[in-house]
């Protein structure tokens, strides 16, 4: 039982304090709505003051690992570099040590590649629709789009092996196995499928207009001067994609459109994700009417080799991921392992300078919206 | 359909009549050119210019022989869809070079201090440079070539008495 | 007022669910799956292959214990299922198709014994 004098000394030690309503606080790694990765805000009332980022906590070494293994082995950990989309960058990780050997592949191998990493874009939008609905706080949208998302990840198990991981696919020479019998079919209906996900998605709903329109605003200059890519500087106002503008593999034989909208804020960046699946059905279709015959890897890379040399140079390639532009920039000095390998995510830009950027002045409810809204994934940035 | 690399010629021959320099075009889109490293910020302010505005990265590599560092900046234009890479060589025993913030943004800010923290290179005019990665890292800077990375793993995490750590460790 | 969603209600009523019940029902698994290995002990020529392409040295070269030793008299590949990745390179390399991955992927298990797969097991005939 408190007696009153103990309660007057309680009231008097709280009167000493300093009256201030500024703290500290951590949306930190061990929060369920941020992934593995961490921002120290200063925060005072509801407004954030200043922002800080704090990456790597998933820091795996993936420069170093990759200087003491084969090109095919290293095949198989450059899927692991993002886990959301691991066929995306088996592909740049091939391009690369193709053009430092200087190798021409088979003309079935590339239409394939273009259609397993369009495949790989609309699984990996599902996922940003899923989760910055959950940021919201809209908890359906985010089951129904990891639902129609298993449907993508069980054609990549017929087709490669394995759901999530496919083990260096597309590897260096071409692919590691052919496409199984009556795969088309199959392909065909999931497209159908993943319309109906889309016209689910495409309601306006108006608790989500009210929580989306107008906020987390980022202006074409500071978007330029800051390092954004992909999606989110389309949504700023720029027309850029690299599948037009240094068209690799067969890109530049089929039809498809950029959108781009003029506003940056969060229902921008969202509807150009609607809009990108639409367009990757699109070349996913168009892939399948003109896909050729023939064999889908060069001969002396059908029996994995133990010791093939690389040729002495350095080589650059990028490529347009779901994210933004992801980019490998590799050195070889004649041997049979690569001497240095760097590798350049979209989101090294998107969460140090962007988002340290966009959440001075916001709420405290706003930070998952403006966090989920930039298609962040903390493996990127920390390799 | 071959390109007969007219972008590039064009902007390979600004560059000679401004600087009197020669680039190497290595393929479509790709524009290879070394210099010194005294003569970085005036590149940079004139490619600014002339429509290179988004860096791409910065990347380093240890050339443990000849004892120096190779620092490449990774250049996109969004007007002639080319890429423009810049070489510069420095000295490995004591790297300073300067910083590129004031042409092209705080985009640039997180590229130097990963390569301060991992290299060791000091970027003079970056007030900011405080570590990205590690927490408390006391040792030399991990990335160089001469830090043997297995010894200190194993002397520090190698748990003997575990028979399938063997493999990894003794060979 | 929105009464589309009382339409919704009444159509998800009458739908199939997208999901199954598991341990009573599961969904077809194509062959090509990467699942556990096989291995045929007769026809191995001890290489060593295996071991060398492995990316995470999950496959050791052993002697085959005193009873096999005349039969076998070479070395021949233990597999540590918690290192493997299921990448398949031991698949393809091997010259005479002995190792080969099939498609069991229920490999969770309390005994810490029954992660490494030793090649001289008495009662499997060569698996």
């Amino acid at each position: 039982m408190k007696e009153r004098g103990d309660i007057m000394k309680i009231n008097q030690e709280m009167s000493v304090l300093p009256k201030s309503n500024e703290y500290d606080f951590y949306f930190g790694p061990c929060h369920p709505g941020s992934g593995n990765f961490g921002v120290k805000l200063k925060v005072k009332g509801e407004k954030i003051i200043s922002a800080l980022s704090d990456p790597g906590y998933l820091h795996r070494g993936f420069e170093k690992l990759m200087e003491y293994r084969l090109p095919l082995q290293n095949a198989m950990l450059s899927d692991r570099i993002c886990v959301l989309e691991s066929l995306a960058w088996n592909l740049v990780h091939a391009e690369a040590m193709e053009e430092l050997m200087d190798l021409k592949i088979p003309e079935r191998a590339k239409y394939i590649r273009v259609i397993m990493v369009e495949l790989s874009r609309i699984q990996s939008h599902l996922i940003w629709w899923g989760v910055l609905s959950a940021g919201i706080g809209f908890d359906t949208g985010f089951k129904i789009a990891f639902g129609y998302r298993d449907y993508i990840l069980d054609l990549f198990a017929d087709i490669t092996g394995g759901r999530v991981y496919p083990a260096g696919y597309i590897c260096p020479g071409g692919l590691r196995r052919d496409f199984p019998m009556e795969i088309e079919e199959k392909i065909e209906k999931v497209l159908d499928k993943i319309h109906e996900a889309a016209k689910f998605i495409e309601t306006g709903n108006p608790t989500f207009l009210a929580r989306t329109k107008g906020i987390g605003v980022l202006k074409l200059e500071n978007a330029i001067s800051l390092g954004a890519t992909g999606p989110v500087l389309r949504a700023s106002g720029l027309k850029n994609d690299i599948r037009k503008d240094d068209p690799y593999e067969v890109y530049n034989r089929f039809d498809f459109e950029i959108p781009v909208r003029e506003e940056g804020d969060i229902y921008s960046r969202y509807m150009i994700g609607l809009e990108e699946i639409k367009e990757s059905v699109k070349i996913v279709k168009q892939a399948l009417e003109d896909l050729p015959k023939g064999e889908v890897i060069l001969p002396k890379f059908k029996k994995p080799k133990l010791n093939m040399k690389i040729k002495e140079g350095e080589v650059y390639v990028h490529n347009e991921i779901a994210r933004g532009e992801g980019g490998m920039h590799i050195t070889s000095n004649g041997g049979v392992r690569p001497y240095r390998v760097k590798v350049r995510g979209p989101s090294f830009s998107h969460m140090i300078p962007v988002l340290e950027y966009l959440l001075q002045g916001a709420e405290i409810a706003d930070v998952p919206a403006i966090y989920w809204s930039l298609n962040v994934c903390p493996a990127d940035l920390d390799r | 359909m071959t390109s007969d690399f007219k972008g590039e010629k064009i902007i390979l021959e600004k560059i000679k009549r401004e600087f009197g320099h020669k680039g190497i075009i290595q393929r479509a889109h790709r524009i290879w050119i070394s210099i010194d490293k005294e003569e970085l910020l005036d590149w940079a302010k004139w490619l600014k210019q002339e429509g290179f505005i988004h860096l791409s990265a910065i990347s380093v590599s240890d050339w443990i022989e000849e004892r120096k560092y190779k620092i490449a900046y990774l250049l996109w234009s969004f007007k002639d869809n080319v890429l423009l890479v810049l070489t510069a060589k420095i000295d490995r025993e004591n790297p300073v070079v300067d910083s590129i913030i004031p042409v092209w943004g705080n985009n640039a800010q997180s590229h130097e201090r990963e390569n301060w923290e991992f290299f060791g290179i000091n970027f003079k005019g970056n007030s900011n440079l405080i570590p990205l990665f590690t927490e408390n890292w006391q040792g030399p800077p991990p990335f160089r070539k001469d830090f043997n990375w297995q010894e200190y793993v194993r002397d520090k995490y190698y748990n003997k008495e575990n028979e399938r750590e063997r493999g990894y460790y003794e060979d | 007022m929105e009464f589309g969603i009382v339409y919704h209600l009444f159509k998800n009523l009458f739908s199939k669910p997208m999901t199954v019940c598991f341990p009573y029902e599961s969904i077809e698994i194509q062959k090509g799956y990467r699942g556990e290995h096989s291995y045929d002990r007769d026809m191995c020529i001890s290489c060593g292959l295996c071991a060398k392409i492995c990316p995470d040295k999950a496959i050791e070269m052993i002697e085959a214990p005193e009873e096999h030793k005349g039969k076998y008299p070479k070395k021949y590949p233990q597999i540590d299922l918690g290192k493997c990745c299921f990448c398949g390179f031991c698949e393809d390399i091997c010259p005479k198709n002995c190792l080969k991955l099939t498609d069991n992927f229920f490999l969770s298990t309390f005994d810490k014994n029954s992660i490494i797969k030793i090649p001289f097991s008495e009662d499997k005939k060569g698996n």
